[in-house]
């Protein structure tokens, strides 16, 4: 398993709480229009969810990278978290 | 401490607050609520169930963390986003209760503020937990 398939594990359980969607399959290319229950404030949700389970604190600048779930993976790896 | 923006607001920031329910706030609450449920009201069916008085609703006893929440922490420039909480022990009318408000993250990127809650009982006991978001208005 690559790092990529080992966070997306990590973070699969997390998107499927915000969501409440238990089926719902994380990949690096999924995005928020292919999620309905992802509106702006399931999106604050995630955001808090995600800092509290990896320690940190994204800025302004990282959230307007974040387009895809594999933004969010190489934002976290930046950060030094994973 | 007016709290207006995210900057104000930290980790382990608090407030507490006592308060106790009386019977004709739990009169006001089932009629509210339309929930009649004779365990709330009927002490003689109280008792007959096991306790020693009638309960306070478990949505009641929630409900101050409205107030503190939306006046106190974070106050009154944010809104609540979610709440979740668990009923552990039961409330009983007149017991004095002391509600903690407790901020546990702050995510500054998305104007949200986590806050630990807890209500105790006079006896010491925990009779709620729960966890709340609430947001400033960017």
């Amino acid at each position: 398993m690559n790092n990529n398939q080992e966070l997306i594990k990590r973070i699969t359980p997390i998107f499927r709480e915000v969501f409440n969607r238990a089926d719902l399959v994380v990949s690096e290319e999924l995005n928020a229009t292919q999620v309905k229950e992802w509106d702006s404030l399931n999106h604050i949700s995630l955001i808090v969810a995600l800092e509290g389970e990896f320690g940190c604190e994204f800025s302004t600048e990282e959230l307007a990278k974040m387009q895809k779930v594999g933004d969010l993976l190489d934002i976290l790896r930046t950060k030094g978290v994973v | 401490m007016q709290i207006r923006s995210i900057e104000d607001v930290k980790i382990g920031l608090e407030v507490q607050e006592k308060f106790s329910f009386s019977r004709d706030d739990i009169k006001a609450f089932a009629e509210l609520a339309t929930d009649p449920a004779p365990i709330h009201q009927n002490t003689a069916f109280a008792k007959e169930q096991g306790y020693r008085d009638c309960l306070v609703f478990g949505f009641l006893v929630a409900s101050k963390f409205s107030g503190l929440l939306g006046s106190r922490l974070p106050g009154a420039y944010t809104v609540l986003q979610t709440v979740q909480w668990k009923n552990l022990k039961p409330v009983y009318v007149g017991e004095t209760l002391t509600y903690t408000v407790r901020v546990k993250q702050v995510a500054a990127s998305v104007g949200a503020v986590v806050l630990d809650l807890r209500v105790d009982n006079d006896q010491g006991e925990t009779v709620l937990t729960g966890v709340s978001q609430c947001g400033f208005r960017k």
